[in-house]
Formats: C-alpha cells, sequence, structure tokens
C-alpha cells in the first residue's frame, strides 16, 4: 500500500468518524441541493413529473425522542414546474392554490421519525413516517427513506404517496384529461451539518 | 437498368410517393412528457383526431404563435373555443357533442433516381374525422377520399370507423376498423417499420382491440379477421391476424415496447410472424430519441425473411420548429434474392399555427444490394383544422 493511499484512508476513516460523531451528539442538518418530484398519473394512461428544486429546511436529532428528527423540510409550490406552462397554472392557481397564502404556498414536512435505522447512525434502508402540510390539511406520510454518506454529508432519498381528496384538493381535470387522486412523491437531497 | 434494378428503384420511389397519409401521433411528444397517444387523440393506437385537450396542447404548447392564446379555465371540461376548435370555431355550438376535424395535406414531391426525376403536386389527405364521445363510449369514423395511385381513380375511403368503450380503471375495447397497436406509430407511414410491416395508410383490419392500463403498463391485443382493404377487394387475401403490444412507462420520459404480431397465410402470402421492441427516452424537454427493432419471422412475399431498425430522433430548435433526424435499415442477412435497404431522413417540421404544419422532407434511400440510390424531396401543408 503506498503512502498515499494510506494517507486518503486515513482521512475518509477521520472524516467518517467525525459525521458519526456529530450525530450521536445531537448534531443540526441543514438541507442543501434538493429536488422534490412529484408523479402524476393521468387518467388517460401515462403520467408526467412535476418537480421543484425550492427545497429548504433543518433536521435536528432529537434528544427526547430517539428515533426522531425535530425541525422541517419545506417545499415552496410557487416554484412547482411540470414542463408546460399551462398545467403549471392550473396546478399552482387552482389546485393547490398557492395565493390563499400560508398553509398553501408550502408543503412542509415535519414529526420526522425513522424507523429501522439508527439514528445515530442512520445510513442504509429504512423507513419514516412524518406530518404533511399541504393545501391547509396536516396529515400523516409514511414510506420509504434511503441515507447515503456522501463525503461529510448525508445523501437522503425518500418517497411517499398522497392522496389528493386526503387534502380537500379538487379533482384535476381539464377537457377530458385528469390527474388520478394518488400521487407519488420522491424527495432527494443532500444534508450538510449547520 | 437491369429489369430487377427498375423494379427496385420503382418500389422505392412508390414506397415514398405513397398515397394517403393518416395523420398520426407524434412519437417525438414523449419530450413533453406525453407517453400515450391517448392523451391527445381518441383513438387508443394513435393518430387521427384530436380530442379537446389535443387541440388545446396543439395551439398552447406546439405552435409558435399559441403560447399567449386564449385557453377554458381550468377545471372546464368544455370544447375549446376559436383557434384550437373545428373550423377555428366558425360553428360555434352547432354541433353539439359531435367533435369533428378536417384533414388535408397538399404536397409536392421530387423523386430523383437514376436517370431521371419525377415531380409530383398531390393531395395527399383529405378526409373529414368525427367522433362522439359519452360516458366512457367512442364513435369514431373518417370520411374522405384515397387519391389516385399506381393509374387508379381516385375512390372514397374510410380509413377508420370503430366504436369503443373505455373504463376509468384502465380496461379498454373497441371493434371495427382500425389499424392495430404495434411498435411506435412513426407519423411517417413510408417509415420501415410501417410500410414494410403491414401498418402502411391502409392496412388498417377489421378485428376487436382489448386494452387494459396497469400501473405504468398499457397491454393491447387486437384480434383481426383481415385487411380492411381485402374485404372490399380481395377475399383469397383475407387472414385471420393477432397482434399485441405492451409499453412500460419507465419515466415520463421514458418508454419501452414490446410487440408481436401473426398473420395467417392467404392465397398469396405465407403465413407471417413479427417480434419487436422499442426504446424511446427524452433527455430533455426538448430532445426524444426512439429507436424500434423487428424481426419478421416468416417468410414473406415482399422482402422475405428480415430484420428493420428505424431511429428517430427530435429535436426542438425553437418553439413550433422540430428537425427531425432518421436513419432506418432493412435487411434480410445477406440472403440472396432480397434487397437490403438503408434510409437517411431529414425532416423540418414547422408549426406557425394551431393545426398548421409545414413539412420539408428529405429522403436518401439505398438499395445496397443492387447499389442503385434514390433521393426524395417531399413538402407539405398538412392542415389540420
Amino acid at each position: 500500500m503506498t503512502h498515499n493511499l494510506r494517507r486518503s484512508l486515513r482521512v475518509v476513516l477521520v472524516v467518517s468518524l467525525s459525521v458519526v460523531g456529530t450525530l450521536a451528539a445531537g448534531g443540526s442538518w441543514r438541507v442543501g441541493q434538493g429536488e422534490v418530484s412529484v408523479k402524476c398519473p393521468l387518467t388517460v394512461g401515462g403520467s408526467f413529473d412535476a418537480t421543484t428544486a425550492a427545497l429548504t429546511g433543518t433536521l435536528t436529532t432529537s434528544t427526547a425522542r430517539p428515533a426522531a428528527l425535530d425541525g422541517n423540510l419545506a417545499v415552496d409550490l410557487r416554484t412547482i414546474d411540470t414542463g408546460i406552462a399551462l398545467r403549471n397554472d392550473h396546478l399552482r392557481e387552482k389546485y393547490l392554490e398557492v395565493d390563499k397564502g400560508a398553509g398553501y404556498d408550502q408543503a412542509v414536512l415535519s414529526e420526522v421519525v425513522l424507523q429501522g435505522l439508527n439514528v445515530d447512525a442512520p445510513l442504509g434502508k429504512g423507513s419514516f413516517t412524518g406530518s404533511l402540510m399541504l393545501h391547509g390539511v396536516k396529515k400523516t406520510v409514511t414510506g420509504p427513506v434511503e441515507i447515503r454518506q456522501g463525503g461529510t454529508a448525508w445523501r437522503v432519498r425518500a418517497s411517499f404517496p398522497v392522496n389528493l381528496p386526503d387534502y380537500n384538493i379538487e379533482k384535476p381535470r381539464y377537457l377530458g384529461v385528469g390527474v388520478r387522486d394518488t400521487v407519488q412523491v420522491s424527495v432527494t437531497f443532500i444534508a450538510t451539518q449547520s | 437498368m437491369t429489369t430487377t434494378v427498375r423494379w427496385n428503384v420503382l418500389g422505392l420511389v412508390l414506397g415514398i410517393v405513397g398515397v394517403a397519409a393518416s395523420a398520426s401521433a407524434e412519437p417525438m411528444f414523449l419530450a413533453k412528457q406525453y407517453t400515450r397517444c391517448t392523451a391527445c387523440h381518441y383513438s387508443p393506437s394513435g393518430g387521427g383526431l384530436l380530442t379537446p385537450y389535443g387541440r388545446l396542447l396543439s395551439h398552447r404548447e406546439l405552435s409558435t404563435t399559441g403560447g399567449n392564446g386564449a385557453a377554458p379555465t381550468a377545471g372546464e371540461e368544455d370544447d375549446p373555443h376559436g383557434e384550437q376548435a373545428f373550423l377555428y370555431g366558425a360553428l360555434g355550438n352547432a354541433l353539439g357533442p359531435v367533435h369533428l376535424g378536417l384533414e388535408m395535406r397538399p404536397s409536392h414531391l421530387r423523386v430523383n433516381f437514376p436517370g431521371g426525376h419525377q415531380d409530383q403536386n398531390l393531395l395527399m389527405n383529405l378526409d373529414l374525422i368525427g367522433a362522439v364521445q359519452k360516458s366512457g363510449w367512442t364513435a369514431y369514423a373518417t370520411a374522405g377520399r384515397e387519391p389516385a395511385a399506381h393509374g387508379e381513380d381516385v375512390r372514397f375511403i374510410s380509413y377508420e370507423h370503430w366504436i369503443g368503450y373505455q373504463r376509468d380503471e384502465g380496461f379498454g375495447v373497441r371493434a371495427g376498423r382500425f389499424l392495430p397497436a404495434y411498435g411506435v406509430r412513426w407519423a411517417d407511414h413510408t417509415a420501415f417499420t410501417r410500410a414494410f410491416e403491414d401498418f402502411d395508410h391502409a392496412d388498417q383490419v377489421y378485428g376487436v382491440e382489448v386494452s387494459d392500463t396497469m400501473g405504468p403498463s398499457l397491454l393491447q391485443v387486437t384480434l383481426g379477421a383481415g385487411k380492411a382493404e381485402e374485404f372490399r377487394e380481395d377475399e383469397g387475401q383475407r387472414a385471420f391476424s393477432l397482434t399485441g403490444r405492451w409499453q412500460l412507462d419507465l419515466t415520463p420520459r421514458t418508454a419501452l415496447i414490446g410487440s408481436a404480431a401473426y398473420r395467417h397465410s392467404t392465397d398469396l402470402d405465407p403465413k407471417s410472424g413479427l417480434i419487436g421492441a422499442a426504446f424511446g427516452f427524452a433527455p430533455t424537454p426538448r430532445l426524444s430519441i426512439w429507436t424500434q427493432v423487428d424481426a419478421s419471422l416468416q417468410t414473406r412475399a415482399r422482402g422475405g425473411r428480415s430484420w428493420v431498425a428505424v431511429n428517430e430522433t427530435s429535436f426542438e430548435a425553437y418553439r413550433g420548429l422540430w428537425l427531425k433526424f432518421s436513419p432506418q435499415l432493412k435487411t434480410s442477412g445477406g440472403v440472396p434474392g432480397f434487397s437490403e435497404l438503408r434510409r437517411l431522413l431529414f425532416e423540418a417540421d414547422l408549426l406557425p399555427r394551431t393545426h398548421w404544419n409545414v413539412g420539408v422532407s428529405y429522403y436518401h434511400d439505398h438499395n445496397h444490394t443492387f447499389e442503385v440510390s434514390t433521393s426524395t424531396v417531399l413538402a407539405q401543408l398538412h392542415l389540420y383544422l
């Protein structure tokens, strides 16, 4: 083993230990680069993705509840994009009603609880539950989550279904084409220590 | 030029000249996250009359000048009006639940072949298409003229007429005359996977189609009693046929298609079979790339055992201006007596206004077996009123 390789391995080991050590100590993690993608199946078959990169938030390991993460993740629904201007207008204004302001212009995920993962070193695959505030309605959501380590950051991927009628969102219908009741939300982000 | 070479050149020329090309679905709209024909067309196998949603999309999202046009308000189930509607809305609400479209395609064709060229002005399409849809039921029919071909007279033809039922959950059935679902339905009916595989402009069957949507999958199975034109013209050419098509939407911009077809023997043709796969993806909202490869499993009268591959890459250079490149190949794998054909197609499609499509296509066809080439320029104004 060369000197350079030994030194690289030492660096990786030190970085890894520092990450795990920080989590165990109840560190706070800020969402950096991220994307939310909502797969919307159409009533006539096929689907489209509505996406946004406007994801912000901070998660903190909770000292009170070992499996829980305090803080929240928020998505600016004014920026959600379906690739078609008219569809964007309808989605934002008619169905999500973002102009109503607080409770409507953002989707907020909070009270996150990890399952099947060690919150002190939550690397690997598991599941989560959380409370999703959308369209002025708060409901529990659940789904799979995968957390990988990327340098000093977490790479998080999670998904969960959302049933639109549960959130009092009108059935999206337009000229004979509509979105089915249940859409699938996928969230990916990199969390860095704040 | 030998007689054989002349016949091959003639075959290439006629392949391009063809006759009427039905309005077809555009696989390039995969770039806009439309993987299924039924988002914009009444027909489950694509092409033909646009639904009100398809007309709106043609106006608002595809035409160069329609980006800021008026649109029905969100939640509206009414028909589009004005520029998006039949005859630009001249009839108002007089048609009630009947949806109509008038399709015409005046064209100019120039074919260059060894020793000469041929110029032709032609009206490739003149069809009135109608549909009524209520409570999941759809009645659909076309009526128009089939242009003169090979010295024949112009005649009346109804390319499609069928009745279908579609459940919200995804199950559907239709019966009548229609083009069976197979592979990718390219807009160009002379594409090798259409022209050489009996999915050309007038290859509709009389039959029954059953379809089902299961999550991201779509399955379509067609049982045909024979080609519709053979019912009218030649009993000895009727043959039972079975076609299956399965589509899996991997993402809203990625689709995988598997297809198979069987056609029983006729008085002239032995039984034949096809199996194929297609893959389409759109890496950006302005670019789509489709490839289809088919294998003909049985000896057939027109071309023998063969493999056909078609790629179509479409790029939206400017709003409403699509550039296409399509290499195509038909080969028999070197079996003596059968030709290997290669094609390069370059095309520019401009959609300046709703339902106006100006297209210029350049085809370079090469018969590799006989080392004969032809080139064709096709300019067409496609009006869909």
